[in-house]
This record gives C-alpha cells, structure tokens and sequence, in this order.
C-alpha cells in the first residue's frame, strides 16, 4: 500500500522541451507511517520535488511539469483548485525551511493556527489551538497564542510551524531542511519533537535534507539525489553500511566524524553542475573516481537488494581505492 | 507604546513651534507690512503711530513671542484685501471645501490604486499588468493644471457630461478629485504592485497555501495586510503632495478653498491671509503625519514593540 508514488516526474524551467530540466524522471514511493529521507546538496532539485507534491512551485516550474504524482490513486498534476485545496494541509502538509520568514508577520500566531484549525472542522478553536501549542512543546501556550512572530525565537517560531503543519492531522508532512536555519542544540531537540510527533500522529514524513547526521537521526529509507536525479535508495542501516552509487559514498565520506578528528574535513572533488549545464550520460562521472567510457550513457536504475536501488553501471563493483 | 505615542506628539508639536518660527521670520524679511497696510497716502506721523501699534518698534524675539501668544489666542491678524476681514475666520471658512475635496480625492486615489496594484501583481507579466503599468507611468508623468484643463475641456465642454468648475453638486467633485488624485493614485498603483509581488513570491504565502486557504484568503487578507504597510508608510508624502496640488487644481476649478485662497492672497499680497493659510496647512500636514504613525501602530505589530 503506497501513500505517494512520484512516476517519472520531470521539472524543467518552462514549456519548452529544450528548457533546462530541474528534475529528471524521478520515480519515489512513500509507505504510510515511514519517514522518507531525500538527500542532495543544493541545487539538486530536492526541495522542487517536495514543492512539486503540493504543487506550490513558481509558475515557469509548475508549466513544465511532467509526469505524474499519485495520492490515493488520483493525479495530483492534474487536480483543479478545490480538489487542490482540499490536499493542502488537510491531508498533506509542509514545514518550511526558514522558520523566520514562513511566519505571517502582521497576524497573531493564534490567529495564524486557528486559520488550519477552523478547516479542520473544529469548533472549540481557541481550546484547540492552546493544545495544538502545547503539543509542540511550546511553554504557556494560552500566552503565546496572543504573541506575534517576531517576539518569538527561531526555534519557537518552528515549533508554531509544525504546529499549523500538524493542525490538519495530514497523513503526509514533506520537512523541507527544517532544521537548516536552526542551531546545533535546538536542531537536536527540534528532530526528537518531530519523532515524537509522528510517532503519536502516525503519518509519513518526507524529509528533505543535505545533512547524512539528520538522516540517521530521522529516517528509515534514504533517497540520494543528484544533479535532478535519484542516485540511489534503500533503507538507512543499508545504505550507510553498503552504499553502492560512489555519489553516496562520497558524500557519506564527507559527513565529519568527531571520533577521528581529521586536520583537513573530507570534500568531494569538483562542484555539482549548474542546472541547464549538465554532463551527459551519468551527470557525476565528471567528479566520479570510478568513471569509465560506459558512463557517457545514462544508467538505469538497478535492483541490487529487495529494497535497495542504485543507477551506476559500476553499483556492483567494489570501491576504487 | 504609550512612550511612543508621546515621543510623536512631542515631535509634532516641536515641528509646528518651528514652523511657526519660521513663518514670522519670512513675514519680516519679505516686505515692509506698514507700507502695505497703510497705502500711499500716509503720512510719517501715521508711520510711526502704526509702528508703535503693531510693537515694530520692539526687537524681533519679543515680536515673536506676542506673534505666538496672539497665533495661540486665535489672532492672525486681518486681511489686507478682503475688507479688513480676520484671516483665521477667512482661511477657517475656505477649509472645509478643501478637506472634503482631498478627502474625496485621496478616497478615489486608495480605493482604486490599491484595487489596481493588487490586479497588476496577480496577473503578473499579462495584458492587464501592462495596461496597468502604462496608465501608472502616464498618471505619474502628466502635471495637473494641464489634465485639468483636458478634462474640463473633454469632458465638460464638448460632451457636456459635468460641470466645468465651480462647488455644490456632487457632480462638482468628480474632475477636480480626479486632478488631484492622478498622481497619487499612479504612485499607489506602482507602490503596491510593487509590494504585493513582494509578498506573494514571500514564505509565509507558501505557509498559507500549505495551509489550504482559499487564494482569495492568501492575496487579500495575507498578502495585501503586509502590502498596505509602505502605502501607509507613504500617506503624509501623498497628503502633502495633495494639500500643495490644491492650490493648482482649485485655482483651475475656481473651487473655493484655501488653495485658491492661498493664490489669490498671493496675487493680491495679502500677507497675513498667506501666514494663516500657511500656517493651516502645516499644522494639517503634521497631524496628518501623526495619524499615520498611530496607523502604523494599528496594522504593524512589529511597531508596537518598540521604544
């Protein structure tokens, strides 16, 4: 039973077939209930992607969208304005990125959850709300919900976030980097909020992040993204212990141990291409240390284990050294 | 906030002392007032009894102080030209033509810039956008005594739709506002095109779209609450522009105010009507600064935080 299930979605910077593409036949499945990791660094289309499921991305993007995004077996590319809106928040939602800005500055933060509350049908909205911030472990909620954003702290203001995102009881929550602007400390006890918030909620969460730590923290299965594409999936345990695209393992590679403490912290040779500039074939040979001619053509995406998927035409070979 | 609120009536009651400093200063330097108030006529012996009378005679700091105890008092003196009438009386009697046409004008100018700006930044990049863009530029570009002057002759003249000038009707009101209000309303039209393609491109749009609000939600109570903070911020520049555009649009409407009152004084030298004008103009120029920082106050939370 799949929740959300992405075929062949593709992205590109406008109508046109020539257009740039930002994503490239991505195809992704999210269980109910399972906590999705989807990793890359920037610019490689991860957070279009989580835009894309709520069709909430620029207009150039959202008329060069292909492919399809099925929700309980209906298109979601293709639903119109009520049906849109009936999506939104009520059975998929979305934590943003900067928790200073996705907060309306002008409106009271009761006034700005009460807004989800009332089209979730409850009555009892103040009651509901002071709950809803209690929730999120927010201290004195009946208080805060007469305070405006900008008396709060980054942190607190992500914590009414998820709060709004919550509100609605969806069944699917896409995290876009919500830890990203946050500091060390708060971003630790922000991820175990969200745990535990899902764990009591019970719906499935697609997490976006460039950060492998969060990942392990977080996620069951990992999705690794490059250049558009997904490189790779699998659970987390099997993909930390046997990555098999060299994408990941460089990037699993660069993730600074504090056990070992080295004197240079690891890189991956080379930059990510800029969108509209992409090497054919395989779009990381140029920085791979395992190219080879073959790679000049784009590899299929392979089943190596029942439920890890790598698209490398060396996946099954051993590491170059 | 109660800080706040008194910092700006202190503000405002230091700008008027100031330019009511400023106001007699420029009555002493720009002719001799015994000379207009006395005429050809007059004898030395008069001149020095009229000196003596209107305390010329003392230095100019202790002038000052009765000129604001009479301002204070009610007494701005009284008109050269119109019959030796009191000048506050005169000026008081023309203010409320005035007001009710900048008040009509600025009425039109919000309802339909803020209609128009919000049309252009949702249609982005369209036709409508473009017309709107094009009409903002000309609105901001075309000076008023010349759109007068067409409208009168279009509209008034060869179709006959309404009256050519003067004051009574409501229909009186109609060319003269739009005069006065082209200008403002081009500037608010960009103003908050401007601002609300700020706000809708924002994340707290995307939150409110996350949320599932209607769109009509999202533009018109998210966006556009945070789009109206620099036209507010802009209203003391846009009333000024409207207070100092009356002289012109009265003056081609033959609209009895005191813009035309300030022309006609001007005309004839009538200096202590120019004062009062002068004088009724600042005072309303500062209370309307001041209304507009307590409507800052209203609609911007982030305001009421501090000082």
């Amino acid at each position: 039973m799949t929740l959300l299930s992405i075929r062949n979605l593709t992205v590109r910077l406008g109508r046109d077939a020539l257009a740039p593409t930002i994503l490239e036949e991505v195809s992704l499945d999210v269980m109910p209930g399972e906590t999705l990791g989807l990793v890359g660094e920037s610019g490689s289309g991860k957070s279009t992607l989580g835009m894309s499921v709520l069709r909430l991305t620029p207009p150039r993007l959202a008329e060069g969208t292909s492919g399809e995004i099925l929700w309980d077996g209906r298109d979601i590319l293709t639903m119109r304005g009520r049906d849109l809106r009936a999506l939104r928040g009520a059975e998929i939602s979305m934590i943003l990125q900067d928790p200073m800005a996705s907060l309306n500055p002008v409106f009271s933060i009761g006034s700005q959850l009460t807004e989800a509350l009332r089209r979730a049908g409850r009555s009892d909205l103040m009651q509901a709300a002071e709950a809803a911030l209690a929730e999120v472990r927010i201290p004195s909620p009946a208080e805060r919900l007469r305070s405006y954003p900008h008396q709060m702290s980054g942190g607190m203001r992500q914590r009414v976030v998820s709060a709004i995102g919550l509100a609605q009881e969806p069944r699917l929550i896409i995290c876009d980097e919500p830890t990203t602007a946050l500091d060390a400390t708060i971003q630790y006890q922000f991820l175990e909020l969200l745990r535990a918030l899902q764990g009591a909620h019970g719906m499935a969460m697609l997490f976006v992040t460039h950060d492998f730590g969060v990942v392990a923290r977080i996620c069951d299965r990992v999705a690794v993204m490059y250049a558009g594409r997904i490189v790779e999936t699998g659970p987390v345990r099997e993909i930390f212990s046997n990555p098999r695209h060299p994408y990941t393992r460089a990037l699993l590679a660069a993730v600074p141990s504090t056990s070992t403490a080295p004197d240079r912290l690891p890189v991956i040779e080379g930059a990510p291409p800029s969108i509209g500039n992409r090497p054919g074939g395989c779009a990381f040979h140029p920085r791979c240390p395992m190219a080879g001619p073959d790679c000049q053509r784009q590899p299929p995406m392979e089943r190596l284990a029942p439920r890890h998927e790598a698209a490398c035409w060396r996946a099954r070979e051993e590491a170059a050294a | 906030m109660t800080r706040l609120i008194m910092g700006r009536l202190a503000e405002a009651l230091a700008a008027l002392l100031l330019m009511s400093l400023a106001i007699f200063l420029l009555s002493r330097v720009t002719g001799d007032p015994v000379a207009l108030l006395l005429g050809d006529g007059a004898t030395a012996e008069d001149r020095d009894l009229l000196i003596a009378q209107l305390r010329l005679d003392r230095p100019l700091w202790e002038q000052y102080i009765s000129f604001l105890g009479n301002a204070l008092t009610g007494d701005f003196g009284q008109s050269v030209a119109a019959g030796r009438r009191d000048a506050l009386e005169l000026v008081l009697d023309r203010l409320p033509a005035s007001l009710s046409l900048a008040g009509v004008a600025l009425g039109f100018t919000l309802v339909t810039g803020i209609a128009m700006g919000v049309l252009a930044a949702i249609t982005r990049g369209s036709a409508v956008d473009l017309l709107v863009r094009i009409v903002a530029l000309l609105g901001q570009s075309v000076p008023a005594f010349w759109l007068g002057i067409v409208l009168i002759y279009i509209v008034a003249v060869q179709w006959g739709w309404l009256p050519t000038s003067g004051y009574g009707t409501t229909a009186h009101y109609i060319l003269p506002a739009l005069t006065m209000g082209t200008f403002t309303l081009a500037a608010v039209t960009r103003l908050v095109r401007a601002s609300m393609l700020d706000a809708l491109g924002s994340e707290y749009i995307k939150l409110a779209r996350i949320k599932g609000l209607p769109e009509a939600t999202v533009i018109l109570k998210h966006a556009l609450s945070n789009s109206l903070i620099p036209v507010v911020t802009f209203m003391g520049a846009f009333f000024a522009t409207m207070i100092t555009g009356a002289v012109v649009v009265e003056t081609v409407f033959a609209w009895p105010g005191i813009g035309r009152l300030a022309y006609e004084s001007i005309v004839s030298r009538d200096f202590p009507v120019i004062q009062t004008v002068v004088l009724v103009i600042t005072a309303s120029f500062i209370l309307a600064n001041f209304c507009v920082d307590m409507l800052y106050l209203a609609i911007d939370p982030r305001m009421r935080d501090r000082g």
